[in-house]
């Protein structure tokens, strides 16, 4: 909004209805004409001498705004298009009477394309009559001088940026486009290039000074460590060897630990060791109950220290089951 | 085109493009190092001031009493203390050994420490065979039950205890 803003500020001129003249041309497909040959054909329908003019080409239809002065202005936007492009959706068909103060604007709209577009000195209602019958158009509407420079500030305002783009004279020359580009930016690629890496070169001896400088500092604060740095190492060492050890030789917990989990786990329960062993890593255990063995099952897999928890073995008839498990592999903390 | 402006174009990206493939130097690596390095230089300057502390610091210590001591006694001379050990943590819980067997001599020569092995059978009260085996772990040395059986004794309210112990022994002085 705010480039829009100031493009309709700065760059865009707003070419008055009554400095110009409007020709439209309707072609049976879709053309495009260069200035020239827009020029060569239809400089002719001008009521001046040498004109400038202005084209737009919508569909199949061109329009072109004659004017006498040269403007220097990128962006010229003939008003009487612009007051067409405000009311195309309001009237779609119809004539309107634009009083600009020292002279009344005809417009002529039709299935919401501009037919025609001229100015009056005068009110002539005769000409207007003249014009609707001529283009059928029953739809007649009179814009006094006050609603108009209202309309005016509106139109501009409520301009597009693709509205502006169709305005805008910006011509890319195709052929010698890619050595054009080249011959342009060949120098200042080369000393960018350059540019950067002169600066990259500066950055990594930067950080290669840092580096030296902290590798400094480090071999310093080392050197200060020496005489307790062998010490350090045979601890660590020392830590080492009875980590492993752990490892090694205590990979579970102790036995008495685990019988203590199991007969708190079954203590209040109608349960009765018959036998209890620990080989390994599997624990074997039988009990003699009145319950039913799934309890029992139930009861050892809430022990932590346990898993896959089994019934191996059940006699109903002597109330005895046999569950079998692994213990988890955890070791004692040093 | 202009052919001098090309050539020097074409001279840039060359020298680039080689600058890039085989002289560019990777100072993400080297910033990285610098962390690393300033990381450590942290360490060392606390280490250097807590210097004082690290110089009786022993962490293993309190590990040195789990084992026999190799250094003093023979394997058959640390095999006997074991039996005591465990004979006087069963008599202390008033449970009766009945029977205790030395297993395989197994010396490890790679090994900082030879294993230790007794078979126990042993009767007792259901509680009184949890104060032995609590017995067995109050002792000043390190004794593992590797495998535990535990049977009711037929006719008896007495549990029997087979179970194969481990000690350890230092083969020099551990400190």
């Amino acid at each position: 909004m705010q480039l829009k803003k100031l493009i309709l500020s700065k760059f865009i001129y707003i070419l008055p209805a009554n400095e110009s003249f409007f020709f439209k041309v309707k072609f049976e497909k879709k053309v495009k004409l260069t200035d020239e040959l827009i020029a060569l054909n239809y400089k002719k329908h001008a009521p001046y001498k040498n004109p400038n003019f202005k084209t737009l080409t919508e569909n199949q239809n061109l329009y072109i705004w004659f004017y006498e002065q040269e403007i220097n202005s990128k962006l010229i936007i003939p008003e009487s298009y612009l007051l067409f492009n405000f009311f195309k959706e309001k009237y779609a068909n119809a004539l309107l009477n634009i009083d600009l103060g020292n002279s009344h604007c005809i417009l002529i709209i039709k299935n919401s394309l501009l037919v025609n577009s001229y100015t009056m000195l005068e009110d002539d209602k005769n000409i207007v009559d003249m014009e609707r019958n001529r283009f059928g158009i029953e739809q007649y509407i009179k814009i006094d001088k006050s609603r108009y420079i209202e309309i005016k500030r509106e139109a501009v305002e409520s301009l597009s940026l693709q509205d502006l783009y169709k305005w805008t004279d910006i011509n890319v020359q195709k052929e010698g486009l890619f050595a054009n580009i080249v011959n342009k930016i060949a120098y200042p690629l080369a000393l960018l290039l350059f540019f950067t890496m002169a600066v990259e070169q500066y950055h990594v001896r930067e950080v290669k000074a840092n580096l030296a400088k902290v590798e400094e500092a480090y071999t310093l604060a080392k050197s200060k460590n020496d005489d307790i740095r062998e010490k350090i190492n045979s601890e660590e060492k020392k830590e080492e060897k009875w980590l492993n050890f752990v490892h090694k030789e205590l990979p579970y917990e102790d036995s008495l630990t685990i019988f203590t989990h199991i007969s708190k786990a079954f203590n209040e329960k109608k349960f009765t060791f018959e036998s209890f062993t620990i080989v390994g890593s599997k624990l074997k255990i039988t009990i003699k109950t009145q319950e039913d063995f799934i309890e029992g099952l139930n009861v050892l897999n809430t022990i932590d220290v346990l898993k896959d928890v089994a019934l191996k073995y059940t006699n109903k008839k002597r109330h005895v089951a046999t569950y079998e498990a692994t213990l988890l592999s955890k070791g004692l903390e040093l | 085109m202009n052919s001098k402006k090309i050539v020097v174009l074409l001279f840039m990206l060359i020298v680039y493009v080689n600058y890039v493939m085989h002289f560019k130097e990777d100072v993400s690596k080297m910033q990285r190092q610098i962390v690393a390095i300033e990381s450590r230089t942290v360490k060392e300057q606390r280490l250097t001031k807590e210097k004082k502390a690290y110089k009786d610091v022993n962490t293993t210590k309190s590990y040195s009493g789990l084992f026999y001591n190799g250094s003093e006694a023979s394997y058959s001379q640390n095999m006997g203390l074991f039996q005591q050990d465990v004979e006087s943590a069963a008599e202390e819980a008033h449970c009766t050994v009945s029977n205790i067997q030395w297993q395989e001599i197994a010396v490890a020569d790679k090994s900082w420490y030879d294993l230790l092995s007794l078979r126990v059978t042993t009767e007792c009260q259901p509680k009184a065979l949890l104060t032995f085996l609590d017995n067995t772990r109050k002792d000043s040395k390190l004794i593992v039950f590797n495998q535990l059986m535990l049977n009711k004794v037929r006719r008896k309210p007495l549990l029997r205890m087979n179970a194969t112990l481990f000690a350890y022994r230092s083969k020099k002085n551990e400190k």
